[in-house]
């Protein structure tokens, strides 16, 4: 776990291109990092390509990152917005299928747990779950999905303001949910 | 697609924060938030919301190889600030790259002629083109580029099709100004696809793509192709 001082710190590091610190950011994020990776993409190989671009981005977008935003924070946002961009060229192909039938599931399905739960991830489940089912799968096909509002309505067979509407919803509830200023 | 309003954008901002939007709705989208700043703050609750999510995401050891990779493109990297000074690839290029003891030239001499053909085109463009979105198509053996600009909004879309790369191999964009200087617009996803991107070039330089290491460089570390300029008439 990365203090707020040590992350004020690795965030120094990393502008002042300090290896050490890109590889202690790598050790404390990069467990985190696959996993949406490879939620989102399925693939391993992708996954791993698309970690590796997300902390040399980290690293090249040094300067920018807002501390108190947190490292974890901005670097998953690389992550998502990296992943989702491969998610899209790949649907662009004809012979892509994406495997969005599947919701995210309330619990992991691998049955060791870790051993220390991330409070945060707790309550962002929780306050998921408490949202209209129509609420949950639209946010959950955007994020975890990588489907755009069009595309979400398409799926979910809904109209387009319905999709927006419901996303603008679930982001709100969220928001209440988590005490997001 | 117009200049949006206050109201519309706020209409927007969900699908905007998730990254949700079409192509166009994005980048009109993007050209208002980048100048008013009436909606910063209902942005980044809506960002820090969505962002969120990810907390529930279980974590997944990656290959322990990975970190090294990472350490090695970071190494790799930051020795070579400047292209004449890369050492040799591991992986080889395809064949419309040329070796690495000559990229650092044939680099400087693409950017040159680069920046020599943007100074005759601008000299014989003669007048503002009064153009509200510039679209530039480029194509070649080495694959197609659409380049779709709005220099009111300084916001821009790549759609391209492009030949495969090889494994650890990237395709990354650049704007190139007129004297030959590259900045980076970000990494390609895949060989298919589109990428939005920001940036106030007005109607001058051009985008040029190049193949760089997965993960992408700080300067082109290869020759640009489908150099597609903005100004073109």
């Amino acid at each position: 776990m990365i203090g707020e001082q040590d992350e004020l710190s690795l965030v120094q590091g990393l502008r002042n291109d300090d290896r050490e610190s890109l590889a202690a950011v790598y050790d404390a994020f990069g467990a985190i990092a696959f996993g949406l990776a490879l939620k989102l993409l399925g693939s391993r190989t992708e996954a791993e390509d698309v970690v590796q671009e997300s902390f040399l981005a980290l690293w090249r977008q040094a300067e920018r990152i807002d501390p108190a935003r947190g490292l974890r924070s901005y670097l998953l946002s690389i992550v998502h917005n990296r992943a989702v961009d491969r998610v899209r060229s790949r649907a662009r192909r004809p012979e892509a299928e994406l495997d969005l039938d599947a919701p995210i599931p309330a619990t992991t399905p691998d049955p060791v747990e870790e051993v220390t739960r991330i409070t945060e991830g707790e309550a962002v489940r929780a306050a998921l779950v408490s949202l209209p089912p129509d609420q949950r799968q639209t946010v959950e096909l955007v994020y975890f999905g990588g489907l755009t509002i069009n595309e979400t309505a398409n799926r979910m067979q809904v109209p387009l303001g319905t999709a927006k509407s419901r996303l603008r919803l679930a982001l709100g509830r969220l928001r209440q949910e988590l005490g997001t200023t | 697609m117009n200049e949006l309003t206050c109201r519309e954008i706020d209409e927007l901002l969900p699908g905007y924060a998730s990254d949700a939007l079409e192509e166009a709705e994005r980048c009109a989208a993007a050209g208002h938030l980048a100048e008013c700043r009436n909606h910063d703050v209902e942005l980044r609750a809506l960002r820090q919301s969505f962002a969120g999510l990810a907390s529930i995401v279980e974590p997944v050891e990656p290959p322990a190889a990975l970190r090294g990779s990472l350490l090695d493109a970071f190494d790799h990297e930051l020795a070579s600030p400047s292209p004449a000074s890369l050492p040799a690839r591991r992986t080889q290029r395809p064949s419309r790259l040329i070796s690495a003891a000559g990229f650092g030239y044939a680099l400087a001499a693409g950017l040159l002629i680069i920046a020599v053909a943007l100074g005759a085109w601008g000299a014989s463009r003669g007048g503002g083109d009064g153009a509200e979105v510039l679209v530039r198509n480029n194509a070649d053996q080495a694959g197609t580029l659409q380049v779709t600009y709005i220099p009111s909004q300084n916001v821009g879309v790549m759609d391209y099709d492009l030949r495969a790369l090889q494994a650890g191999q990237t395709y990354q964009a650049w704007h190139v100004d007129a004297a030959g200087n590259p900045l980076s617009l970000g990494v390609l996803a895949g060989e298919q696809g589109s990428m939005s991107f920001e940036g106030d070039f007005g109607a001058t330089g051009a985008i040029a793509l190049t193949v760089e290491p997965a993960g992408g460089s700080r300067a082109p570390t290869t020759t640009p192709f489908l150099v597609t300029p903005l100004n073109e008439s």
